[in-house]
């Protein structure tokens, strides 16, 4: 590491189980809302959900970043505003509220950009031959708040740090001169410019609210209820079960090496067919991709999601399934109350 | 034969209170489409203001973004989907800056997940809605001609006094009962939507259901169990072990209620989608079943067949709860009745073969008789053929029903299922045994199931399915179509013009003649009825009485010009001529029309041409025939721009009021005002208020004589506000108080406050309600703990179903239906409907939008392509050599439009697959799919006599069927459709090709 950054006090952390995500976008919405309504950011989701396989947002990440095996920085590339995020598209309504009917050529309500990408352009296409083994899933996104964050090394200014109360990642806006060196180096490509105040910006994992006790609004806000939020080290709390106890939790694309704070619970889906329509004992979502996204440990997790999932099946307890149901939605959360003393 | 039971007594205070809310009920809540903890201080709103404590820190820059004036509660209340979602409106410098729900639900059950956080994408940005580019909140009139968008802003004075000068003018000429309103969106169960209803009532416009046009109403569940919809709390999926979603997509249609489907497979249940494509709830199957589109039946039967060989059917349910045993003559095909086999018998007395007697027996529970019960004394036979001697001492064969079944049944082999829905043998196998060794399946099917001409036959089959498994009626097993919390209250509030007793007994002497009372008189007496199934029948009776009434389906086919197109389609179904139908209908009282084309049309919200077939004679047809059509409604919308006037409707966060009450959860949703209604917007109470009080001055004026409407009833306007206003006892301002008095004359949810529900957002229900509505659940035992079961009435207290046989229904002895060959639940193919091209249309509820809300919002359509999509399948479009994100041409026998094509793998090959509701606006040259669709009709819904088959709103009618539309595809110069456009595409910068990083710097420090 180019800085020496300390190991946070303690670590916030997320999980998100893709055996719940709906596709909804509510997470994608609720942030966009709360944090991303200027003119800079309109083009940003700091939350997004992906349909896989396909080619993501901004598409085609990473286009490299992240880090070497020793420990360097890797460059990557910036993103083009309208081939890979998707331009904040502009409609028509006034002109097409106007319209005369009766006349012969009228404006359709459209954008006026002529798009060829947006964030969730590729929506529900996935892959695979109809009907023997075509699939898709979701993956919702966020900034995982790293363990040693490309970003942060990458900044000239030293404008990212961690926060060592709870490991937050953020772009200190005062400091930041919108080099985007840190766009450029985060593989996830969760670091954004805002084009209006020439700075970065980047998910802040709702700091405010979990100052409070409150947890993110990505995840409070999600109906499929697939999120668990609390500290790494927090042995009763569902993250240390999840990740560190079942080791059914995984972060996203391991081999980056940044070490990600935010964890999926890896996707089961139903069997192939073969050329007859006959079930296969095999699940569309190849367990190869998914150790390509997941890495190695992928294996290990379905195997216990699909034991601990018997076990249920014969009418058996198993903590695991009864912490992934989420009875009492409320214990999804497990974040301190008032961290910070307001002066 | 048994003893009637005491719990059927039913005492004087009892009926008066179950008959005063009834009759109104069916006018009213009877047309629902009509269409804290705070343990990790998780809950951010506490009504409070919160600011952010300055640290003098940059992080502050955020920390000040989440702060707030005032929180209100709130729900989208009026927003036409079944979920119901308790939000924090949070309030910042007097504007509604975002919203974020409340999650405060408890679980019902500890073996249960509970309901939190309940939302959507949609709810978490309807301020996007609120502040956004569709929304008028000035009133308008036209200045050039309907469609021109051409408008001038009018005083709210005098919109009001030149709508009532023009309506009484209309009415005069035409009558009261050509004032239409198309029941659907923009409903809910306060005050607003109470006075919306209640001017209509009261001037004695008709109420025109739209439920069955659009493709929503269960008809097939009406005809099998004798109510279209029902279904408990959405938790109790989590207890099946078995959940079928079959023509349903809750993970896009239903979102608040999908993580049950998906915690169940987590508590052991198996997951079964059934559809032809991958859909997002389709990702989380264990078994995904792509049958071929429209071939439901046909899988549903197979299943039947295997279940009922697998040695795992439930026979003692089926002898006592279903038509198996009823005996059917082979010589006429209808039931053996009473009035066959002695002179005076008694024709709706039905029977069964008493297997230890060897002898027939008269069935208890069906509609003739007086035992109401369905518990048997004997040992029926499900099968077997047996010689009865009738009256004229001719010899008969009769045949069990359940004989019937099986021999319908016997073509259904693994095989044939398998050669008509294209899915495997083994696919199927599997899927129909774990089916019959399931303890308790669960089938989710929802509204847009209906959309195929012959879903009535796969809702049939699939019920079937579950009825051989007594799975109908039992905890964590059944099905689910939607069912409600019945609120009295806004029915008894809609008809009443007093208060309490003296208002309730006034409203029934309207109502009630000699002979409905002697009627009741009787069933009370003889104790004949379950004490639910009087208030539902009362409601039956009170609509036909006092309701003008007709469905949209049934007038676009008197007046929409489409009778020829229509009548052609039909031919493709029954031989039959549609007319026929039609005109027998009408003769013998089945159906009812309005006595003339619509004149004066009011649109509450709803878009009523958006969504109609054929949407090009819509226009050109019967929207000229409309003299005044005024739009109520919040934003511009099709239909809207297509007005005379154009009166703002306060927004959903501007005005009081009750959410419907879906079953999904057992709580009431309030909507608080959070802020009030924007510009010179008003809420419908007091709109209505206004309209009514200058028509009652106008017609007091002109001495304006009281008038017929629909030969039901007499109406005068005279008195028109008097009537509305209640004598004076609400006001113009008082929506929060008529909202007040329909949750105190509501049982089960009386006593709740509005000052409460501003507090806690939520309340909750303690019991299902008096299930006045065809809607309801039928479980009397529920007193609002735990999870909620419909359907015990019969199964657990052995009441009779409303149906003719007072059973769970398959055979319908109807002359039409066995004419028709759809006596038994039978598999028929989709007709090509719109001619014979090779893509079928399906459409879907939309992710995106609540039909047309949120379509034009630029945060969600940015989420999307930004325009229309047809989906097709990657490797078809390919061939077409349509490339992804290209204009193609969509053409049929009714015409051309465009449309964007998306590629996927998830639709099923010769499908074009799109989530509706998209504007037309929204199309080059303003054309939607919509003018593809020629919307068959069955004629089969305007079936009336016995039982269950006669016309009621939310229950049986007359609709459209989108779904079995074929069309073709081609490709088409993407110069064509741009010469379409006003503004040429020349001018724009093809930002799409563009190469350019978009950073502004160009150098790197």
């Amino acid at each position: 590491m180019k800085y020496n950054v300390p190991t946070p006090k303690r670590q916030v952390a997320m999980v998100l189980d893709l055996n719940k995500c709906l596709g909804c976008h509510t997470c994608s919405v609720a942030c966009k809302k709360l944090w991303n309504s200027d003119d800079g950011t309109d083009y940003t989701y700091w939350n997004n959900v992906e349909t896989m396989p396909g080619k993501g947002y901004p598409a085609q990440w990473p286009q490299t970043g992240g880090r070497t095996a020793t420990g360097e920085v890797k460059q990557g590339e910036l993103p083009n505003l309208d081939n890979a995020y998707g331009r904040a598209w502009t409609f028509n309504n006034k002109a097409v509220l106007a319209t005369d009917q009766a006349s012969k050529k009228k404006e359709w309500l459209r954008p006026q950009e002529s798009p060829t990408w947006g964030p969730n352009w590729d929506e529900d296409h996935g892959a695979g031959q109809y009907p023997q083994e075509n699939h898709y899933f979701y993956l919702p996104r966020l900034c995982n708040h790293c363990e040693k964050p490309a970003c942060l090394d990458a900044c000239p200014r030293q404008s990212i740090y961690k926060r060592e109360e709870d490991g937050i990642v953020l772009v200190d806006q005062d400091k930041c001169h919108g080099y985007r060196f840190c766009v450029e180096a985060c593989p996830y490509k969760k670091v954004y410019f805002d084009h209006q105040r020439q700075v970065a910006a980047k998910c802040i994992f709702c700091m405010p609210r979990v100052e409070e006790g409150t947890a993110p609004a990505c995840a409070r806000q999600c109906p499929g209820r697939l999120r668990f939020v609390g500290y790494r080290d927090d042995k009763d709390g569902p993250i240390h079960k999840l990740v560190d106890k079942y080791k059914v939790a995984l972060p996203l694309h391991p081999e980056y090496g940044i070490g990600p704070n935010v964890f999926y619970v890896p996707p089961m889906s139903p069997p192939k067919l073969d050329d007859q329509g006959r079930p296969l004992d095999e699940m569309r979502i190849s367990m190869s991709y998914l150790e390509n996204m997941f890495g190695k440990a992928v294996h290990g997790a379905m195997d216990t999601l699909l034991a601990e999932r018997d076990k249920r099946r014969q009418e058996q307890p198993s903590e695991l399934m009864d912490l992934l149901i989420a009875y009492d939605w409320n214990e999804s959360f497990k974040l301190d109350g008032k961290t910070r003393e307001v002066i | 034969m048994t003893q009637p039971n005491n719990d059927q007594q039913m005492d004087r205070r009892r009926f008066i209170k179950l008959s005063g809310a009834s009759l109104a009920v069916a006018a009213g809540t009877g047309l629902p489409m009509l269409h804290l903890r705070s343990a990790h201080a998780s809950v951010p709103g506490t009504g409070q203001a919160k600011t952010s404590g300055k640290l003098n820190n940059w992080e502050d820059l955020y920390r000040d973004r989440w702060t707030w004036d005032k929180v209100a509660k709130g729900s989208h209340g009026w927003a036409n989907c079944r979920s119901h979602c308790e939000w924090d409106l949070f309030v910042k410098n007097g504007i509604v800056v975002r919203e974020e729900q409340t999650a405060t639900y408890e679980q019902s059950e500890s073996a249960v997940p509970d309901f939190n956080p309940r939302g959507c994408q949609k709810g978490a940005c309807y301020t996007e809605v609120m502040y956004g580019p569709s929304r008028v909140t000035v009133p308008m009139k036209r200045v050039g001609d309907r469609g021109s968008n051409k408008w001038e802003k009018i005083s709210w004075d005098d919109a009001i006094d030149e709508i009532a000068h023009k309506m009484i003018d209309i009415a005069k000429v035409h009558g009261p009962s050509t004032i239409m309103q198309d029941l659907g969106p923009n409903f809910d169960h306060g005050g607003s939507t109470l006075g919306r209803f209640k001017f209509l009532m009261k001037t004695g416009g008709t109420f025109s259901d739209m439920w069955a046009e659009i493709g929503d109403l269960c008809v097939g569940t009406a005809m099998t169990v004798g109510f279209a919809h029902t279904g408990g709390t959405a938790d109790e999926w989590f207890l099946s072990d078995y959940i079928i979603v079959w023509m349903m997509n809750p993970a896009v249609t239903q979102m608040s209620d999908a993580h049950f489907i998906n915690e169940a497979k987590y508590n052991g249940a198996e997951l079964v989608v059934i559809d032809p494509h991958y859909t997002a709830t389709a990702t989380h199957a264990d078994q995904w079943i792509p049958p071929e589109s429209g071939t439901d039946a046909a899988l549903g039967l197979g299943v039947a067949r295997y279940i009922w060989e697998s040695g795992h059917a439930d026979w003692d349910f089926v002898k006592e709860q279903t038509d198996f045993p009823m005996l059917v003559r082979t010589d006429t095909q209808q039931f053996l009745r009473g009035s066959d086999l002695e002179e005076g018998g008694d024709r709706l007395q039905l029977y069964m073969w008493d297997t230890g007697a060897q002898a027939l027996y008269a069935a208890t529970g069906c509609e003739g008789g007086d035992n109401p019960k369905l518990t048997l004394e004997i040992d029926p036979a499900i099968e077997g053929s047996f010689e009865v001697t009738l009256k004229d001492g001719q010899s008969v064969t009769v045949k069990t029903v359940g004989t019937l079944i099986k021999e319908q049944l016997d073509h259904f082999s693994l095989k044939e299922t398998s050669r008509i829905t294209k899915v495997s043998e083994e696919q199927i196998r599997v899927f129909a045994d774990g089916f019959a060794k399931a303890k308790r399946p669960f089938l989710l099917s929802s509204w847009g199931s209906n959309r195929f001409v012959h879903a009535d036959l796969m809702y049939r089959t699939r019920i079937l399915c579950l009825a051989l498994k007594g799975a109908i009626g039992k905890r964590g097993a059944g099905f689910s179509t939607g069912g409600f919390f019945d609120m009295g209250g806004f029915g008894s509030q809609l008809q009443q013009e007093h208060e309490g007793l003296y208002g309730r007994l006034a409203m029934m002497a309207g109502v009630l003649d000699g002979d409905d009372l002697f009627n009741l008189v009787v069933d009370i007496v003889k104790q004949r009825k379950a004490p639910e199934m009087y208030a539902h029948d009362m409601a039956s009776a009170g609509e036909k009485k006092v309701v003008c009434r007709s469905t949209m389906a049934n007038e676009y086919y008197n007046h929409q010009g489409i009778k020829e197109t229509l009548d052609k389609e039909s031919a493709k179904i029954y031989k039959r001529p549609l007319e026929d139908y039609h005109k027998e209908a009408g003769e013998k009282g089945w159906k009812e029309d309005m006595s003339g084309p619509p004149k004066i049309f009011f649109t509450g919200g709803s878009n009523l041409i958006r969504r109609t077939n054929q949407t090009g004679r819509m226009l050109d047809t019967f929207w000229p025939k409309i003299d005044l059509a005024v739009a109520i409604d919040k934003r511009m919308s099709f239909t809207a721009m297509h007005c005379d006037y154009y009166l703002p409707a306060a927004g959903w966060y501007e005005k009081s009021g009750i959410k419907y009450t879906m079953a999904y959860t057992p709580y009431l949703h309030y909507c608080d005002a959070a802020v009030p209604p924007l510009g010179e917007s008003k809420d419908e109470w007091e709109i209505h208020w206004m309209l009514s009080k200058r028509i009652q001055e106008l017609a007091k004026e002109q001495d304006l004589p009281v008038m017929d409407a629909c030969g039901k009833i007499e109406v005068d306007w005279k008195k028109l506000h008097d009537q509305y206003s209640s004598h004076g006892l609400f006001g113009a301002k008082d929506i929060e108080k008529v909202t007040q008095t329909i949750l105190d004359d509501s049982p089960n949810i009386a006593g709740v406050t509005i000052a409460e529900l501003k507090e806690k957002g939520i309340a909750k229900f303690r019991s299902t309600g008096e299930n006045i509505q065809p809607t309801n659940q039928y479980n009397p035992d529920w007193d609002g703990d735990g999870v909620l079961t419909s359907m015990t009435l019969f199964t657990k207290h052995k009441y009779r179903w409303p149906t003719y046989t007072g059973r769970v229904q398959f055979y319908i002895d109807h002359p039409w239906f066995i004419e028709a060959g759809e006596a038994l639940p039978v598999h028929k193919a989709s007709p090509k409907a719109g001619g014979d091209y090779p893509f079928q249309m399906v459409s879907c509820h939309c992710r995106w939008s609540v039909h047309t809300t949120w379509r034009d919002i630029p945060l969600l359509l940015r989420l999307q392509r930004g325009e229309p999509v047809m989906y097709v399948n990657v490797d078809e479009a390919k061939k077409l050599g349509i490339p992804d994100g290209d204009f193609a041409e969509l053409y049929n026998d009714l015409g051309t439009v465009y449309m964007r094509i998306k590629h996927t793998t998830m639709v099923r090959p010769g499908v074009a697959y799109y989530f509706h509701a998209w504007d037309p606006t929204q199309f080059p040259n303003h054309k939607n799919y919509k003018w593809l669709t020629p919307g068959i009709p069955k004629a089969l819904h305007m079936a009336g006599g016995d039982g269950q088959l006669h016309f009621g709103i939310n229950h049986f009618q007359l609709g459209s069927y989108v779904q079995d539309t074929r069309i073709g595809i081609r490709v088409v110069d993407q110069s064509v459709v741009a010469a379409t456009d006003a503004r040429p595409d020349a001018g724009r910068p093809a930002v799409g090709q563009s190469q350019k990083p978009f950073m502004l710097r160009e150098t790197r420090a």
